[in-house]
């Protein structure tokens, strides 16, 4: 047996028995390099073969995900095979279409062109809604074989494996073949390539349905690993890994493919732990890889930087896997609790506030009271900007290696809806997700956080309509899955009233203008014009009204929105706009509980500003503690949920006495606020919205 | 929607434009340099604002004197960065610089938060809040400087490319980078200058748009319409990224004044697909010839 043999036999081993020997989140991670290698294969058969550099990847996938899933949901008894091979095929005829236009365009031009189409993919799954429930997410079903039944993690690590090994397997006979050989003379030189008679325009074509091909099968399997696909899975950064795989591996070689993938995926996982660090570590080794090992780890094979690679990724597995435990959670002396959540990406401020300024503030007042019933109380954080398959794989190490007692104040709708069903199942308690989507009520061990946004919209709707007497309604809303559930809300309560909304814009996160969707608004002549955005573009949209002075209309911010960050950004243009508030003024409120939060803030985080998101997680935490105390000394995820249930009346000195029952809802109230001088006065008393 | 609010739209939309259009035009000024793409173009930009935010917060200097502080942080920034990264890998294929900037983009944005937080920030503006009223029209003073603010600089740079020594060379290297070197020109320092100036214009840019879309570390992101609106027009030229940052602001705002939610988002990509399509160089481009 040659060594390359030797090489090859010894993988295919150790690819068989990992689910044997290794820990269950090794197994899924495996799963996930698996799916990253088949990607990795398909955009290097277009870069690396024929010089297409593609930032459009990311949409390629979205296809073949949202095939596999669509596939999944509405035929379960077509085999998975069938399923991937769907997803594949529809991707590769997306691909032709685009592909072929794109010939004529070179180099940058066909990056630019790819990473448009990326865009428009994006825009697509939001638009078509009625299939793939826009930014609310689809939830994809387990996979089932025939004689099998559902597949679990071992199962989907299988078919990752071997849908991998077979498309290597085809990768390695196409590019050692004619067709392999001309992508590579047209790599090298187009006009070359041209002149010796090969086909250029048919080649480039086919390299563009085969590298679509493969990423359609690709995202077949990411649909069945992650389980859960929204639009915010495929955004720009993703296509940019996928780069940054092809690269670091390097371009225009196979097993080049299957390392750089490897290594993206184990790094991107290790480095969660980092939180907010991790974009920066991640973008040093960028630089260093291609400062240092230019042409990627398969140019550098012989050199010595190839086995520092290797040691590297050896080190990484090893840093991981050694913040494993043996407990669920709960020690003698600890309670260990945590949550995957934005540091990086559109939210990372939120998070960081929630958790590292909110729910740890509070854990320090515990621990250094002595903590509940004995037990410290230590939390770990991992970043998923956003993501939400990389909220499932962080959520996943920290049950599966950090055996967390239970998840407290993740972020956002889609990372937290991607985790719900693994959570449930694994009886994990999911408590006060920063979220108000009420698509998380119902679930045995899930306890909301913020008051539901159709309890926020029936506040508001009875609250203007009832004793204020409004009669016309216009949304300003995020186009996304908060802005919509909002928009829902208010049709429904509307309803209720016989009225119905005179207009509703949309807006796109991250705008840069939003004067078109003002006049559109101002054109439709509501009395009332909510707004449901973040604080960026909800101060925007003030300064806008001010701008064009549009002063018949009363601007009201939803729950979420109505915070001081949101009234600073929008200056004198803030006056006289009214809102829901959720929380009493964390910078100025006499409540002994709000104090208390801030004589903490002071002592602890002296140089971080008391704001609504930190408040939100150190009331999380109150309310964590305060059950885990109930509960006693036998501290477990039932006594914990049991507890929890029995909640009657508790004050936090913050917000109204909180009575928590089946429902599972915490908070499920709000009052009414006016700007006067740039700040919040309150107008009502705590609103009821049963 | 009468008239009067079609033009305030439209020229809101030549505001963003103009941003664009400046974020084009540092684009292709790197590119026509070294050939490559500055993916950091918008974390620089990102940067250089914060820098002039916390030097106006912690001294109080006046908002002229802020710009000053921007233009000179950028420089600098840019000079570094060229001198130590870019350099020496420009030799290599065009994608090593890319990637490059690909990871600075990433280690700037989590600088910006490490140093600053990911929180977003009101910047103080030039320009007043009190609309003009010219007869029904009523026009933000804020579009009005940002457009001429933005008119100004574009002269300038043409000024520059067209009349001085610098320009010419400038020119000289983007035509033919072996001609220019056997001409005695040093390739080298029009590198180094070409960074320089693309930060320049990006932190006049950033400073511009940061009281409309607030200071924060996603400020970033806009470099992405840089890009869209330099193939618009047609990269390498530079009336071109002016032509299509002002095209994709207006369609930008148009889109949502006559279209339904579910397209209005993906007409700047559609249209710039199709532009591509028809006119594969983009507006203004010209198709390089290339030599066997």
């Amino acid at each position: 047996m040659t060594a390359r043999g030797g090489l090859l036999a010894a993988s295919a081993a150790a690819v068989a028995v990992w689910p044997w020997v290794a820990p269950r989140y090794f197994v899924f991670l495996a799963s996930l390099i698996f799916v990253n290698v088949v990607v990795a294969l398909g955009l290097n058969l277009l870069s690396g073969y024929t010089n297409q550099l593609s930032f459009g990847h990311a949409g390629f996938l979205a296809i073949g995900a949202y095939t596999a899933a669509l596939v999944a949901i509405h035929a379960p008894r077509v085999p998975v095979v069938v399923t991937l091979l769907v997803a594949g095929a529809v991707t590769a005829v997306v691909g032709l279409a685009f592909g072929v236009p794109c010939l004529r365009l070179g180099g940058l031009y066909l990056t630019m062109a790819t990473l448009a189409f990326g865009f428009v993919i994006t825009e697509a799954i939001l638009s078509l809604d009625a299939l793939t429930h826009g930014a609310d997410g689809l939830r994809v079903p387990a996979v089932r074989v025939a004689g099998l039944g559902a597949l679990g993690d071992t199962g989907r690590y299988y078919l990752t494996a071997l849908t991998a090994v077979v498309m290597v397997a085809a990768a390695v006979n196409v590019v050692r073949t004619r067709t392999g050989r001309a992508f590579l003379a047209i790599r090298e030189s187009e006009i070359a390539a041209q002149a010796s008679g090969v086909p250029v325009a048919a080649y480039k074509t086919l390299a563009f349905v085969l590298s679509a091909f493969y990423t359609g099968v690709a995202g077949g399997l990411f649909a069945f690993v992650v389980g859960f696909l929204s639009p915010d899975a495929f955004d720009v950064f993703l296509s940019v890994d996928f780069v940054v795989m092809i690269i670091v591996g390097g371009l225009g070689s196979v097993p080049g493919s299957i390392v750089g993938a490897a290594i993206v995926t184990v790094l991107h996982d290790s480095l969660a732990a980092f939180q907010n660090y991790r974009p920066l570590i991640f973008g040093l080794v960028l630089i260093a890889c291609m400062r240092f090992m230019p042409g990627g780890i398969a140019a550098a094979t012989r050199r010595i930087s190839m086995r520092l690679a290797v040691s590297l990724v050896v080190a990484l597995v090893v840093l991981g896997g050694a913040t494993a435990e043996a407990q669920q959670g709960v020690s003698d002396s600890e309670i260990v609790i945590g949550c995957s959540n934005s540091f990086s990406g559109p939210l990372a401020y939120t998070g960081e506030q929630a958790t590292r300024y909110g729910v740890d503030l509070y854990v320090k007042v515990v621990n250094d009271a002595g903590g509940i019933n004995g037990r410290k109380v230590r939390t770990v954080y991992y970043d998923d900007g956003y993501k939400p398959q990389e909220a499932v794989a962080n959520t996943r190490k920290l049950v599966e290696q950090d055996k967390i007692f239970a998840v407290i104040a993740p972020q956002g709708t889609p990372p937290v809806m991607a985790t719900l069903e693994y959570l449930e199942e694994n009886r994990v308690p999911l408590l006060f997700p920063f979220q108000g989507s009420p698509v998380i009520r119902g679930k045995k061990y899930v306890f909301s956080g913020m008051t539901l946004y159709d309890r926020q919209s029936k506040m508001m709707i009875d609250y203007l309509v009832g004793e204020r007497k409004f009669k016309t309604f216009g949304v300003l809303y995020q186009d996304d899955d908060y802005g919509k559930a909002f928009l829902t809300a208010y049709e429904k309560d509307l309803a209720r009233h016989n009225l119905k909304i005179a207009a509703a814009e949309p807006v796109k996160r991250g705008v840069t203008d939003v004067s078109a969707q003002i006049a559109k608004l101002r054109a439709a002549g509501p009395q009332v014009t909510f707004l449901v955005l973040t604080p960026g573009p909800g101060a925007q949209a003030l300064k806008e009204r001010q701008k064009v002075g549009w002063t018949e209309t009363m601007m009201v911010s939803s729950g979420p929105l109505t915070d001081e960050k949101y009234l600073g950004l929008a200056g004198d243009a803030a006056e006289g706009v009214e809102g829901l508030s959720l929380w009493p003024d964390p910078l100025t409120s006499d409540l002994p509980g709000v104090k208390a939060y801030r004589a903490a803030m002071q002592k602890y985080f002296d140089k971080n500003e008391p704001n609504r998101y930190s408040l939100s997680g150190y009331v999380a935490a109150m309310l964590f503690a305060e059950a885990a105390k109930r509960a006693g000394r036998t501290l477990t995820r039932e006594t914990l949920i049991g507890a929890l249930e029995n909640v009657r009346g508790f004050d936090s000195g913050i917000l109204p006495p909180l009575t928590i029952g089946a429902d599972h809802e915490t908070q499920k109230q709000g009052f009414w606020v006016r700007v006067e001088k740039g700040r919040f006065k309150a107008l009502t008393d705590w609103l009821k919205s049963d | 929607m009468s008239a009067a609010t079609l033009i305030h739209v439209v020229v809101s939309g030549l505001a963003t434009g103009s941003i664009y259009a400046l974020m084009a035009l540092a684009l292709v000024i790197i590119y026509n340099a070294t050939r490559t793409l500055n993916f950091a173009q918008g974390e620089m930009l990102m940067v250089s604002t914060f820098v002039a935010w916390a030097v106006q917060r912690s001294l109080g200097w006046p908002l002229p004197a802020t710009l000053i502080v921007a233009v000179v942080a950028a420089g600098v920034m840019a000079w570094a960065i060229e001198r130590v990264l870019i350099r020496r890998a420009v030799a290599a294929t065009h994608w090593d610089v890319l990637i490059i900037t690909v990871g600075l983009s990433l280690v700037l944005r989590s600088l910006a938060g490490l140093v600053w937080t990911h929180d977003e920030f009101a910047f103080p503006s030039f320009f007043g809040t009190r609309p003009v009223a010219i007869g029904p029209v009523r026009l933000a003073p804020v579009s009005l400087g940002i457009i001429g603010a933005s008119l100004s600089l574009m002269a300038l740079l043409y000024a520059l490319f067209r009349w001085t020594r610098l320009g010419r060379a400038m020119r000289a290297v983007a035509q033919n980078e072996r001609a220019a070197r056997l001409m005695g020109i040093s390739v080298e320092r029009v590198y180094a200058t070409s960074w320089v100036l693309a930060a320049v214009v990006g932190a006049v840019a950033g400073v511009l748009v940061a009281p409309v879309v607030f200071l924060s570390s996603k400020m970033g992101l806009i470099v992405i319409n840089g890009f869209t609106a330099a193939v618009l027009g047609g990269f390498g030229s530079m009336p071109g990224a002016v032509v299509g940052g002002m095209l994709l602001g207006v369609i930008e705002n148009l889109a949502p004044l006559y279209l339904p939610s579910g397209i209005r988002y993906s007409v700047p990509f559609l249209v710039l697909i199709a532009i591509l399509v028809v006119r594969p160089a983009g507006l203004l481009g010209r198709v390089e010839q290339r030599k066997v």
